[in-house]
């Protein structure tokens, strides 16, 4: 045992020899040493360790202290501590109704912060996250500008010829629609693979549970698997150095990492290696991610990126008709970013405000709560303070005391408030589609939100009454003489301060829920009920089975109708872009049109208008897929009298235009309707579509038989179109949620705060309601005399409230293409509902003070 | 002012200074009075007590019999001085002019 001698806690000696008073330390901390060795003799070590820190903390007293005549502050905790818990325990309802205000409001602001956190973490997780760009590409023509998160392939290799500070490069795509992967009898569709090159990991860090990052990738017909994915396909086995075979090619595995966490754009289940060196020699766009050797090297580089673009991408450009520049974005703003076509999933900047306004408002609400639910039972403490000063406290001691009192109940709400979120945070998780994890709480980026809210409600509101307090002339408070009353301006003006910020919420919710209507149930001029949309296997083999599958589900007795859909032509998606010869009145340009392919159940299945002309038919397919479609507005764009004499020239094709379709949204309401060219082609079919009656599972039962029958190892894989197209409007729905339960919780704790103010300001007047009772008042005239005070504050909270909500919504809606028009409507209900639901929660002391004993009443005080 | 009375807790931890004579440190001071008095009186308390008393002025102090399992630290010796001598004479005048008192006849009814 001598070699490893037992020592008492270091922390707690040096603690010790802190505050200790030099001229007693060499003695008790001899002291406490030997009641260590003893309990260690006597029993086990971690007791004796325990036992010592509690010693340590006991003889934290006056005498032993430091400079002991100076600290009475410090010792007076005690007795403000007690005296603390005393009247918090006498005012039960009181206090309850503030813990309860605070308890809520403190655990919606602490599931807010923790998605805004989790927002602003985004790709925050790479080693050299401050030194990686993404360069992107605008397009400018004619009809359109667009942003597109792709660049065109070689720019990588170019920008790292060119210019020495760009370290190192790689180009990343993403594998079109679903592919099927499959190992030892296990075949999924996989959406979340990238085909990237070897440089990858010299850019991006991944922590590696096997396989070398340097070599992982180097060799064609590598893929790296994220360990979900390692598992999911080979469960207990050791995947590297297995094959695994990816849409009909075996790749190797040569790495597992751990899953990269849910706060990145970049979110994938496997890496597979590109074939050749560069991803240009096989495919012409894609998105490009580039690393300079010092952050600094960033500043003024769009100029190079003029000089590249103009260089190699010039010359394209007069040929196609469009100007194209180039962006760049740090790796870390890409989240906000602007939207982008092909786009990872975006984050939204708004939500985020939005939702740290609305924290912040909670937050203030119960912080005006507490305010004036401790103003209004201070005549009680005021007695107390005057006998403390007259004992000889301080001001400053006296304001200690409230703030003790203050940091008390906020620790308390701050303990519920954290258990309460930890229970609700599954259902944040779900309306946002987050996964934020319990442990954060104990995490170090959660520890400034908790010394916030300690601070924001402890001494901030815990410093008005404190103030207040401390500055009263003790005998006026020993009197009695200073009322409440005194006070009034500023209690009535919190009332106005928190009713403003429920009303505002409630008006936005209002509106927010009147767009997300217009959004999801207006017409979008297609009709989306019903439709299956099955994945089609990115195979071109079996490109050509699909019509045969499609007719025979045509054929069954539930489908009225199906169709085969090209690239990105199912609504909702990212339409293509592509370049077209036009002719208008001022002779041929080059102009770039938004384009689907459809074969020539498209336009009946979604029910699309049709204005002129005659629809894609069979025949036209089987030939040479040389008829288009164009809507509306791109004849509209054009000028067209006669849009069938018109052709659209693309390469060596011609395309003739049959028919011209009406305007529908192809995509979100956020956007307006653009020119669009519907070619008929079924040659690389990426959905296949299915309107039916009524699903059910044996229906789905049927239609996987014949999928099966003509594509038997295939996984039979389907969303309805209602799910893409309420997909679109995510982040409206998520706000609409999140406002609605936070507006709910703000008008609860505002009443919470109205009930308990209201109590109080009746019982100071029972004397008086006796009087007015005996004298002849009646039960209405009783209940005004209540109830009017509190609703014409509510009511000046409207008027308050009223332009800042419309400010708000306004800047909201400006981003959607199409938006409600706010009307009285928006203001007036919600303003209504609040004055409805406070006059209930004021309804149980007016009943009180109408149906209390008169005589009784006369003889209260 | 602080006042110069010996309260009755003050006394025992006095009388115990006095028994163990040169090895009157806080730690076996509490010890002795625990095993005389059958109280489960604790260190702290007693540790406090004579802070006290030799604020007092009953008892002086100084530092010695360092131990290897103090982490080599000395102990406070406490010997009574001459004012706590003069204190404890007088509290047990005062007590033995008080028993004199009570009439013989008290007793024979308890």
């Amino acid at each position: 045992m001598k070699s490893k001698e037992h020592r008492p806690p270091i922390w707690a000696d040096r603690f010790l020899e802190w505050y200790c008073d030099p001229s007693l330390l060499e003695d008790l901390q001899g002291d406490l040493h030997e009641r260590f060795t003893h309990r260690i003799r006597n029993g086990s070590i971690t007791r004796a360790k325990l036992l010592f820190i509690w010693d340590v903390f006991i003889f934290l007293r006056p005498y032993t202290f430091r400079g002991n005549r100076r600290v009475s502050f410090f010792f007076m905790f005690r007795n403000y501590f007690k005296s603390a818990y005393r009247s918090l325990s006498k005012n039960k309802l009181n206090t309850s109704l503030i813990v309860a205000g605070l308890t809520i409001s403190i655990s919606g602001f602490i599931l807010i912060s923790l998605y805004v956190i989790d927002e602003s973490k985004f790709d925050k997780h790479y080693d050299k996250a401050d030194r990686i760009y993404r360069v992107t590409t605008k397009l400018h023509s004619e009809t359109a500008t667009e942003l597109t998160a792709w660049s065109d392939a070689y720019l990588g290799p170019h920008l790292k010829e060119l210019y020495p500070e760009v370290e190192e490069s790689v180009g990343i795509v993403k594998m079109r629609g679903k592919t099927i992967v499959s190992h030892d009898g296990k075949s999924f569709p996989e959406e979340l693979l990238y085909r990237v090159e070897k440089s990858y990991f010299r850019i991006f860090s991944h922590l590696w549970i096997s396989g070398d990052p340097t070599t992982a990738l180097s060799k064609p017909r590598s893929i790296v698997l994220t360990k979900k994915m390692a598992n999911k396909y080979f469960g207990d086995e050791k995947p590297i150095g297995q094959s695994i075979d990816i849409g009909g090619d075996n790749y190797l595995v040569t790495g597992i990492i751990k899953n990269p966490p849910s706060h990145s754009d970049l979110i994938f289940d496997g890496l597979l290696s590109t074939d050749k060196e560069y991803l240009a020699e096989s495919t012409f766009w894609c998105t490009t991610f580039i690393l300079f050797r010092h952050a600094a090297d960033a500043n003024g580089f769009e100029k190079k990126l003029d000089f590249a673009c103009k260089k190699y991408l010039d010359p394209e450009s007069a040929e196609t008709g469009t100007t194209f520049s180039y962006q760049m974005e740090l790796l870390t703003d890409v989240h906000f970013g602007d939207d982008k076509l092909f786009d990872t999933p975006k984050g939204n900047r708004s939500s985020a405000y939005v939702f740290t306004v609305i924290a912040l408002f909670i937050l203030c609400i119960a912080c005006v709560n507490y305010v004036n639910l401790s103003f209004a039972q201070s005549i009680k403490k005021n007695v107390q303070s005057g006998i403390r000063k007259i004992l000889g406290a301080q001001p400053s001691q006296i304001r200690a005391q409230q703030l003790t009192e203050s940091l008390l109940l906020t620790a308390t709400s701050l303990i519920f408030a954290i258990c309460l979120s930890a229970l609700l945070l599954p259902l944040i998780n779900r309306t946002t589609g987050k996964e934020i994890e319990f442990q954060q709480f104990f995490s170090l980026s959660f520890l400034p939100i908790v010394l916030f809210i300690m601070l924001a409600i402890g001494f901030f509101a815990g410093s008005f009454p404190a103030i207040y307090t401390s500055s009263l002339n003790p005998l006026d408070a020993l009197n009695g003489t200073y009322r409440i009353v005194s006070k009034k301006w500023l209690r009535s003006s919190l009332v106005v301060v928190q009713f403003t910020a429920c009303i505002i919420l409630m008006i936005c919710t209002k509106i927010v829920f009147d767009q997300v209507n217009l959004l999801t149930k207006s017409d979008p001029g297609f009709n989306k009920e019903q439709i299956l949309v099955v994945d089609i296997p990115n195979d071109p083999s079996l490109f050509q089975l699909m019509p045969d599958v499609k007719n025979e589900f045509s054929e069954l007795p539930f489908v009225r109708k199906s169709s085969l859909a090209g690239y990105n032509s199912v609504p909702t998606s990212d339409m293509d872009i592509d370049t077209y010869e036009v002719d208008t009145n001022n002779g041929t340009f080059k102009k770039a049109f938004n384009n689907i392919s459809v074969d020539e159940d498209y336009i009946d299945l979604f029910k699309i208008g049709l204005v002129e002309g005659r629809n894609i038919t069979k025949e036209d397919l089987d030939n040479d897929h040389s008829t288009v479609m164009v809507n509306e507005s791109l004849v509209k764009m054009m000028g067209w009298k006669h849009p069938f004499d018109q052709t659209l020239g693309e390469g060596t094709r011609e395309y003739t235009i049959v028919g011209v379709v009406k305007d529908f949204h192809f995509n979100s309401f956020h956007r307006s309707i653009e020119p669009l060219i519907i070619h008929g082609s079924n040659s690389s079919p990426e959905k296949l579509m299915v309107k039916v009656d009524k699903i059910d599972f044996e229906k789905i039962g049927i239609m996987e038989k014949i999928w099966k029958k003509y594509l038997d190892d295939q996984p039979f894989t389907f969303e309805f179109m209602d799910t893409y197209f309420n997909n679109q409007y995510k982040s409206e729905k998520a706000i609409q949620t999140i406002l609605l339960w936070f507006s709910w919780l703000a008008i609860v704790i505002a009443c919470l705060g109205l009930f308990g103010l209201v109590a109080i300001s009746t019982s100071q007047r029972t004397k008086e309601f006796g009087i007015r009772k005996i004298l002849g008042a009646g039960p209405i005239s009783i209940s005004s005399l209540i109830a009017k005070q509190f609703l014409m504050l509510i009511g000046l909270a409207a008027v308050i409230a009223a332009p800042i909500s419309w400010y708000g919504a306004e800047t909201w809606l400006a981003k959607f293409a199409y938006k409600i028009s706010i009307r009285m409507e928006h203001f007036l209900l919600p303003i209504l509902i609040i004055l409805a639901i406070a006059f209930l929660s004021m309804c149980y002391h007016m009943f009180k003070a109408v149906h209390g004993n008169a005589i009784q009443s006369i003889k209260h005080e | 002012m602080k006042g110069t009375n010996l309260g009755e807790f003050e006394e025992l931890v006095l009388l115990a200074v006095g028994i163990l004579n040169d090895e009157a440190y806080s730690i076996a001071i509490t010890k002795e009075i625990n095993r005389i008095t059958k109280r489960k009186v604790i260190f702290p308390v007693v540790h406090s007590a004579l802070n006290r008393l030799e604020e007092k002025g009953f008892v002086e102090s100084k530092l010695g019999g360092a131990t290897k399992e103090r982490g080599g630290r000395s102990k406070r010796l406490f010997t009574i001085s001459a004012g706590g001598k003069k204190a404890l004479l007088r509290v047990k005048a005062q007590r033995d002019e008080l028993w004199s008192l009570i009439p013989k006849v008290v007793f024979k009814n308890a």
